[in-house]
């Protein structure tokens, strides 16, 4: 088991720069091309950075049918500042951190004012946002739905995570973003990152083996089938 | 290293964020403690399954709403670019709000028109017919000074004078004044008489456009002689 532990993931982001997906734009180009207001600059930023957004937005609201509206605060604000963008982070550093601080600003709101609302239709449920998740063929349906359930609890779990640990867990884990990018997305030290990331997993981890586990031990993630 | 500064650790372990030193003493305290081992097993699963999660896909209005809103920005920024492009993007706003403010009212309004001339065009040729041709004003001397109609059946006995006599909507004198003659006028029982007169002096009122106004009529009095010879 040590040793499995100790094979560590050293790659801590997704694309090494100059390693983009077909169709995807050079930061550099693709910067250039949004300053110029050339229309393919405006949707390759779309279709590049729409979904990671959604998804960082989705996980940081208390309310994520909320995610929508604030994705599209984010890419305003993009369109608007992209202009003044000084090039001290990388592009993509510089939008994750406008989707943050939009995400905390819109939650600060929602805790100021929407929080008092009640809703006549009830809450939604807690795993309705699978609801529209790209669909992967692959398992058995039997895979799938232990899949599904584990998600949902994992999803549950960071939902009740503290917001600032909950940030730098999603920022690392699911977006896989570097130390040091978070650092920046956070505007905090790296030492901050590396105690909140740490205190975040420690806290999920805590959180899925007292709801999960009837033993004592880490029998909470089902060993797949060999 | 002890449990705690070791589970202070996990994550830089398994993100391979650890010097060569610092990952053998984990590793080694790992080897004897259970406890740690699995707490670090548990984590390292945790992180796994979180790298897992599905992608949520957005749904698909955002991605029309966004390219809806990109295309309006680039259109702003591309509009402050140049002074005619600015005043080209504000001609096009300007156009765009006069249409949105115009279009919902065009259509009652042009309504309205087209109701109003027809029902304009309905009436116009009964009110015309209404009129008898017998009572029509003739087109030529539209103004019309007032008269004497009737004298009044009896005389008086004076010189010579002229009055102006104003005379009312009914033919009716409201007043009269001296135009020729005063002196013969000082006599106060000859003005009775001539009052009379002209209270009892029937006249036909002034007309503009056929109908009865206020007008002036000047009345001359000149006193005859008859000579009979013997």
């Amino acid at each position: 088991m040590t040793s499995r532990i100790l094979e560590a993931d050293n790659s801590e982001s997704v694309t090494a720069p100059g390693q983009e997906e077909p169709g995807e734009w050079d930061e550099r180009k693709l910067l250039e091309g949004l300053r110029q207001g050339s229309e393919e600059a405006y949707e390759a930023l779309i279709r590049q950075f729409q979904q990671p957004i959604y998804n960082l937005v989705y996980r940081l609201l208390e309310d994520p049918s909320e995610a929508g509206d604030v994705v599209q605060e984010v890419f305003l604000k993009i369109f608007r500042k992209v202009g003044s963008f000084r090039g001290d982070s990388s592009l993509r550093t510089w939008i994750y951190r406008i989707a943050v601080n939009q995400a905390y600003n819109h939650q600060r709101w929602f805790n100021r004012h929407r929080r008092q609302e009640v809703e006549l239709e009830g809450p939604e449920p807690a795993n309705s946002g699978y609801s529209h998740k790209i669909p992967d063929r692959g398992p058995s349906p039997f895979d799938c739905a232990l899949e599904h359930e584990q998600q949902a609890l994992i999803e549950a779990a960071l939902a009740r995570l503290n917001p600032s640990f909950r940030a730098a867990v999603v920022l690392r884990d699911i977006e896989e973003l570097s130390y040091e990018e978070i650092a920046e997305i956070l505007q905090v030290a790296l030492g901050t990152v590396k105690s909140r990331i740490q205190r975040g997993r420690e806290a999920l981890r805590r959180d899925l083996a007292e709801r999960l586990e009837p033993e004592p031990t880490y029998g909470w993630t089902p060993e797949p089938a060999q | 290293m002890n449990c705690r500064q070791v589970r202070a650790r996990f994550s830089e372990l398994l993100d391979g964020r650890l010097s060569e030193t610092e990952r053998r003493l984990v590793a080694s305290h790992l080897e004897e403690c259970w406890s740690c081992a699995a707490a670090c097993e548990q984590t390292r699963r945790l992180r796994e399954t979180l790298r897992k999660l599905p992608a949520l896909a957005p749904p698909p209005e955002l991605t029309s709403a966004l390219l809806v809103m990109a295309s309006r920005e680039r259109a702003r920024q591309l509009a402050w670019r140049t002074p005619q492009a600015l005043a080209g993007h504000l001609a096009d706003r300007l156009r765009l709000w006069a249409e949105n403010i115009m279009r919902p009212v065009a259509l009652p309004v042009a309504g309205g028109l087209v109701s109003a001339l027809i029902l304009f065009s309905m009436l116009v040729p009964s009110v015309l017919f209404l009129r008898s041709p017998g009572k029509d004003v003739p087109l030529v001397g539209l103004v019309q000074e007032a008269t004497v109609a009737t004298p009044a059946p009896f005389g008086f006995e004076a010189g010579d004078f002229t009055l102006e006599v104003t005379v009312d909507r009914q033919g009716r004198m409201v007043d009269y004044s001296i135009a020729e003659g005063h002196r013969l006028i000082e006599n106060p029982r000859l003005r009775r008489s001539i009052e009379n007169y002209v209270l009892f002096t029937g006249f036909r009122p002034a007309t503009a456009f056929g109908q009865p106004v206020y007008g002036k009529v000047t009345v001359s009095f000149r006193r005859y002689r008859f000579d009979v010879g013997s």
